[in-house]
């Protein structure tokens, strides 16, 4: 049990059991209050990644006693360290298997569909041109400035990507542009693509690109926490309903960013051949399945949800969080 | 309030949940680490082998034992004393098969200022001049004995930790 008794091998364990009771107490939060608001969603659930890192670190500097026997023997209300010293026959710890499952499985997925995928992307970026910018339609211009002003953000600079998929991104984390493809300018209407661009600039007036960089780093540190990576991926599923609920207040039209959105869904075979294939048609429609939520929310929206933030509630639940984490070791 | 009350009942469901998972391991494996009323009650297979009983005894200090812990049904016992002026721990006397699973004590070495071999009791041991974590003095000394291996903690003097630890004999109890 060395590794338990290192600080890197403390840390590993006990952020994965803090973001479980985190999320546990969260989520209950959510549903217990009805908190319906994406927004406070993402926050609670940015929370669940953050305050366990946080945790490890505040624990192990103010109250190192935590790991003492006595500790564990008296006061703890859970102590990981009995699940290790468990042995299944052939000597086998108990403990070591969950965290080799769990956290190399995490790992190992974190590592091929998320960390890859990042370096792979900066290469190819690396020395290319940057996109040319291009004056669009002077109306659309003007649209976007209002727009702009209305969320209280600079205008954003438009840029055009030759390319025949329908495509849209922000770029930048600190001055923002919004590059869009020549195939999605020439299939959108001027309310569809007011709906786009509209969608873009809440990304920006809500830093996604930063937030998202910044949470991303704290899951670099807790690469192996299963808890870290399904929490993120809903998150930046919140956060997209967070700006399409900015787009539909904007562009006072939900079906028109619906019908974009329908412009991005992917053909996916019915069978595939082999594992690259499969592999493509598995991300697809994983792909697909998140966009046709988010449109058939938009097609079914009636009412845009309330987005008042109960900090109090809030700091309340972190607090509860953070006194249950101290007895779990 | 009843959301406040429905959360709270979440909290002790959890807190709940965490406990019973807490109890398995040391109930399917029986690892954890008994506590006893008196040493009438540890483990047989202990009883027989006999527990370290210090016959020098600082009149400080309170008999019987504060707590007793045994782990491993009777492979590892520690006693601890209290001071009968504040009750707080001030020795403790540990015994195990294997170093590695002596029980620790309530009170550790922090600060260490030396460490020595020296010969005692016709064996080396290894001594620890020390502080606790409030800065009283902690000193320990360690040793193996007829495949036995022993640890003596004391929050006094080098000079009476010595002495207990030189006073211990094997003694069976029952």
């Amino acid at each position: 049990m060395e590794f338990l008794d290192t600080y890197p091998g403390t840390f590993v364990v006990q952020t994965m059991l803090h973001s479980l009771v985190a999320v546990m107490l969260s989520e209950a939060a959510l549903v217990i209050w009805a908190l319906e608001s994406h927004h406070a969603r993402f926050r609670y659930r940015t929370s669940t990644i953050i305050l366990p890192v946080l945790l490890a670190v505040f624990f192990s500097l103010f109250f190192p006693d935590r790991n003492t026997f006595y500790f564990a023997r008296d006061m703890a209300l859970f102590v990981s360290r009995d699940w290790f010293a468990l042995s299944l026959p052939g000597n086998i710890s108990v403990g070591w298997v969950i965290l080799i499952l769990l956290g190399g499985g995490t790992a190992l997925v974190f590592f091929l569909q998320e960390l890859l995928p990042l370096f792979r992307n900066a290469f190819q970026a690396r020395g290319g041109e940057p996109y040319p910018l291009e004056r669009v339609d002077p109306e659309i211009e003007r649209l976007v400035r209002d727009m702009a002003a209305e969320l209280g953000i600079q205008p954003p600079e438009l840029r055009i990507l030759e390319e025949d998929m329908p495509t849209v991104f922000t770029t930048g984390a600190r001055e923002s542009a919004i590059v869009i493809s020549t195939g999605l300018l020439e299939t959108l209407s001027r309310q569809q693509l007011l709906a786009t661009l509209a969608h873009e600039m809440a990304h920006i007036q809500r830093r996604s690109n930063f937030t998202t960089l910044l949470i991303f780093m704290v899951r670099l540190v807790t690469f192996y926490n299963p808890v870290s990576l399904l929490m993120f991926r809903r998150l930046v599923q919140d956060d997209e309903h967070v700006c399409d609920d900015i787009t539909v207040r904007l562009s006072g039209s939900a079906t028109a960013l619906a019908a974009t959105l329908r412009l991005f869904l992917q053909q996916v075979p019915e069978r595939a051949k082999g594992m690259p294939e499969m592999k493509q048609v598995i991300m697809d429609h994983s792909h697909n399945l998140l966009l046709m939520e988010r449109v058939s929310r938009l097609e079914e929206m009636d009412r845009l949800t309330d987005e008042s933030f109960d900090w109090k509630l809030f700091l309340a639940i972190q607090g509860i969080v953070v006194v249950v984490c101290y007895f779990v070791i | 309030m009843r959301r406040t009350f429905l959360f709270l009942l979440t909290v002790l469901s959890v807190t709940a949940g965490l406990m019973v998972f807490n109890w398995i391991p040391r109930a399917i494996g029986g690892r954890g680490t008994v506590e006893h009323v008196s040493l009438q009650g540890i483990p047989q297979r202990l009883a027989t082998r006999g527990v370290f009983r210090p016959s020098y005894f600082p009149e400080l200090l309170q008999w019987p034992p504060a707590e007793i812990l045994t782990r491993g049904g009777g492979a590892s016992l520690l006693m601890h004393f209290n001071s009968r002026v504040d009750e707080r721990t001030e020795l403790s006397i540990a015994q195990a098969a294997n170093s590695s699973d002596l029980i620790p004590s309530r009170i550790e070495p922090v600060n260490v200022i030396t460490e020595k071999r020296l010969p005692f009791r016709g064996h080396r041991a290894h001594l620890t001049i020390a502080t606790c974590r409030d800065g009283s003095p902690c000193n320990r000394i360690r040793w193996q004995e007829d495949g036995i291996s022993l640890a003596v903690v004391f929050r006094g003097p080098e000079q009476d930790l010595l002495r207990i630890a030189q006073s211990l004999i094997p003694e069976k109890i029952r």
